[in-house]
Parts: C-alpha cells; structure tokens; sequence
C-alpha cells in the first residue's frame, strides 16, 4: 500500500517534469508519455474496481480495452495483461490454496499439458506480429472474435454451486482427485471429488494455448472446464483456477520476457492501478449489485470486441 | 496416492508449501517491481529513457528496441546485462514473479507421492523448458 500511495505521488510530481518529455512524444501523441501513464493508472484502476464486482479477471477486460484505446504496440499490451493477470492469480492463490479451497494435485495434471500450449501460444502471437507486416491485424481480430466468445460464454454458461459427481474416471481416480473444505470456522466438512480428467486436460490444453498468445488470465474458460466438465464445486473452480493461472502465465511470462515485451513504463502504472483497484473492488462487491455490473461489464466486453473486429479487418483492408 | 482423506480439514502438506513459497515471492517480487518502477518513473538511471520509450512504444516489440537500443533481444541479457538501471531492475522484479511458481512447484515435490510427484517433476522440467529455450534457441544471445 505505501508502495502504491508513492506511486501517486511520483506520477502528480510527474506533471512537473512535463518540459522534458513533451519533445519526444510529441512524436507519437497529443499527450506527453507521463500523461499516458496516468492514463493507464486510472484505466486499470477502474479495471481492478470493476472486475471482482462483475466477476471478470482484470486481464480480459484490459487487453481489448487498451488495444483499442491505448496506442501501444499490442506485443506489449499482451505482455502486460499476462503480468497482471500472474499479479493478480500470485496475489489470491496463496490464500485460496492455504483455506483448501485452491486444489494443486487437481492443478498439476492440466497443467503439465497447458504450461506447454500456453508457452507457444506465446511464441505464436509473437511470431505472428514480428514475421508478418499484417499480422497485428490478425491478432486484433483474432482478440475481437475471442472477446466475442467469452460474451457468449458469460451470456449462456450456467454454474453448479455443487455438482453431483456419482464415479470418478479412472485418471482422476487414480491421482486421487478429492478434496474438502469448510464454510466458516464451525461449518460442517464439504466433500468433493473431480472426475472427467481427459476431456478436462483437453479442453486445458485450448485454453492454454489462447491465454498464452493473447496474454490473459483465462480464468472466464478454467472455471467453466473445473465446474461443469470436471465437476468442482464453483468455490473450488474458481479458487483452484487462480492456482492454475499462476502456473501458465508465468511459464508464458518467460517468453515476453526473452522478446523484450515487458516494457516498465506500461507494466508499472498498470499493476499498480489495477492492485489499488481491485483491493477497493472487493470492498464493493460485498454491498454492489453484482448482476447490474456484470450486465455493465459484457456491454463493454461487447463493444470492445466489435471496435477490435472492426479494427482488425480495416487493417486487413477488408472493409 | 492414497485416495483416504482425514476427517477434518486437514489443510495438503503439499498445498500448504505451495502457499508460502508463492505467498514470499509474489511479496518480494511486486516490492521489487514497484519500488525500481517508482524510481524509473521518476527519472533515476533509466535504461531507455520515457521519452524515448513513448516515441517508440507503438511499435512490434523487435523494431522497438533496435528503434530504442539498436539491438534486438533474444534472450535475458537485455535487462540483466545492466542491473544499474531502474528499468531493468524492475524487469527482474517480474523475473522474481515468474520464478515464484516454480520455486512452489520445487517446495511441493517433497510432499507429494506416486504420480502426483512425477507430474510435479515433469512440471519442473517444463518450466526449465520455458526459461530455457529461448537461450538455447536464441543461441544465447542479447
């Protein structure tokens, strides 16, 4: 928190040195770059407070919106949705896990398949933009159709707070997939066993692949897989997908680290806007109506997947 | 692995290593990030000054830096060359980050048995994959 607060305070004494930076941005933009760090600061603050309301990780709202409104390259936009996205999972998980609610032996065998997909998702949508003069063009697009996806699932998945799981599969049998948890101090032990495995690290393996080249968190794609194909309760689906975005994204992070895609001036303002964010969000899911903002949520999601399409083909001089 | 939990809610050894290890390095590696994030941002030592940063910024993140250093990375020796530089240090706060789940993964193979301990070491062995190719693939180079 003190490190936030200064943070404040160096971008306000930012507004002092505007001398000399104005020269080289003017370049680029109307604003100086400090004026775009304070910018990304309250972008991404607003994005913290509104994203554990409406229940959307911090990365799948920042990564379209900022593409769209932020003139960065997207090789480090993605680069630092995928930091805070690990920030934010790395932030949670611990406790999560330490309650019983966060799984790891439920973790380890999707992601021994989804590290590997995420790291050349990764490599992939690097690839693309670095190889090909149009290819940023296919990412936005390709970012566009996603974040039109994920409008749908959030539109139409329905969650199981406790799914009847009757049999294990053979797989999740044998790795002993089970578990329990309490709800309280004096609550009564909840029980629950995991079951269709092989579909699960399948579907894991998809999800991997698209977290590591868009550098989002994917946990609007872990919690449905968990809850309603691998039958975790949703308690346990969402905090066990924390622990499994914590593996992913820092295995993908290694790749956007070797590119060069990790710029500090976008990565610093971000994490720290969108950590104040989403520790006041909390505070206000509690007395928010959380299905008036989610609604609020998907229509920007909405919007911010047709300004990405749009963009995408206009690039492509499709339209 | 056996099957057979405990009556109570025993917190997982393995879990409860897991926890802690991460719980450390995310603290350490966020203190890092934004303490040398602060500093870069107030002017102190940068490596790629803002200025030059923001005039560059919009492009692919190859053209950027030969744009703004003449070099393109292909590896870790872009940052970790010069630790004197508040950008690059804030970098490492993010290496330290991306290095806390693999530092849990090693702190929960000791507790785990059977299958569950394989896949953890198979883990360890993809994550050596992950930091490791793109040296080798690179050939080592900055």
């Amino acid at each position: 928190m003190i490190l936030l607060v200064l943070f404040l305070a160096v971008m306000l004494s930012g507004t002092a040195r505007a001398g000399d930076a104005a020269e080289a941005t003017a370049a680029t933009s109307v604003f100086p770059w400090w004026g775009w760090c304070i910018a990304l600061f309250v972008f991404t603050f607003v994005v913290g407070l509104i994203a554990p309301v409406s229940g959307v990780g911090g990365g799948v709202l920042f990564v379209p919106l900022a593409t769209a409104l932020f003139p960065f390259s997207i090789d480090f936009i993605r680069g630092t949705g995928l930091v805070m996205a690990l920030v934010s999972a790395q932030s949670s998980a611990p406790r999560l896990v330490r309650q019983g609610l966060g799984n790891v032996r439920a973790m380890v065998p999707v992601v021994v398949v989804s590290m590997v997909t995420s790291v050349f998702g990764g490599i992939f949508g690097l690839h693309l933009t670095s190889a090909y003069p149009e290819g940023r063009y296919y990412i936005i697009l390709a970012l566009g159709i996603l974040l039109f996806g994920i409008f749908v699932v959030m539109l139409t998945s329905k969650r199981s707070e406790h799914p009847d799981v009757q049999q294990q599969d053979n797989l999740s049998e044998m790795l002993g997939l089970c578990g329990e948890w309490r709800e309280g101090d004096a609550g009564e032990p909840i029980r629950y066993k995991l079951t269709n495995l092989p579909l699960g690290v399948v579907c894991f393996a998809a999800v991997g692949f698209i977290a590591g080249m868009f550098g989002l968190g994917a946990g609007w794609a872990n919690v449905p897989v968990l809850n309603l194909i691998m039958g975790a309760p949703i308690k346990i689906a969402t905090s066990t997908s924390m622990a499994i975005i914590t593996v992913n994204d820092a295995a993908a992070a290694w790749t956007y680290l070797s590119k060069g895609a990790v710029l500090p001036l976008i990565v610093v303002p971000c994490v720290a806007g969108v950590t104040l964010g989403a520790r006041l969000g909390a505070r206000i899911a509690a007395r928010a109506k959380p299905t008036a903002v989610k609604y609020l949520v998907m229509a920007i999601m909405l919007l911010a997947a047709s300004t990405n399409i749009y963009k995408g083909l206009k690039g492509l001089e499709v339209l | 692995m056996s099957m057979t939990k405990p009556l109570d809610t025993e917190i997982d050894p393995l879990n409860r290593s897991f926890a802690a290890i991460m719980e450390t390095g995310t603290y350490i590696g966020l203190a890092l990030m934004l303490l040398f994030g602060l500093l870069y941002l107030a002017g102190v030592n940068p490596a790629v000054p803002g200025p030059a940063c923001a005039a560059n910024w919009h492009l692919p993140s190859d053209a950027y830096w030969e744009q703004a250093t003449g070099v393109t990375p292909h590896g870790y020796g872009w940052f970790l060359g010069d630790l004197a530089k508040m950008d690059n240090l804030t970098v490492f706060g993010v290496v330290i980050l991306a290095l806390a789940p693999v530092l849990s993964v090693l702190a929960a193979v000791r507790h785990a048995e059977h299958i569950c301990r394989y896949l953890l070491i198979l883990l360890l062995i993809e994550f050596g994959f992950a930091i490791f190719r793109p040296l080798i693939l690179a050939g080592g180079g900055h």
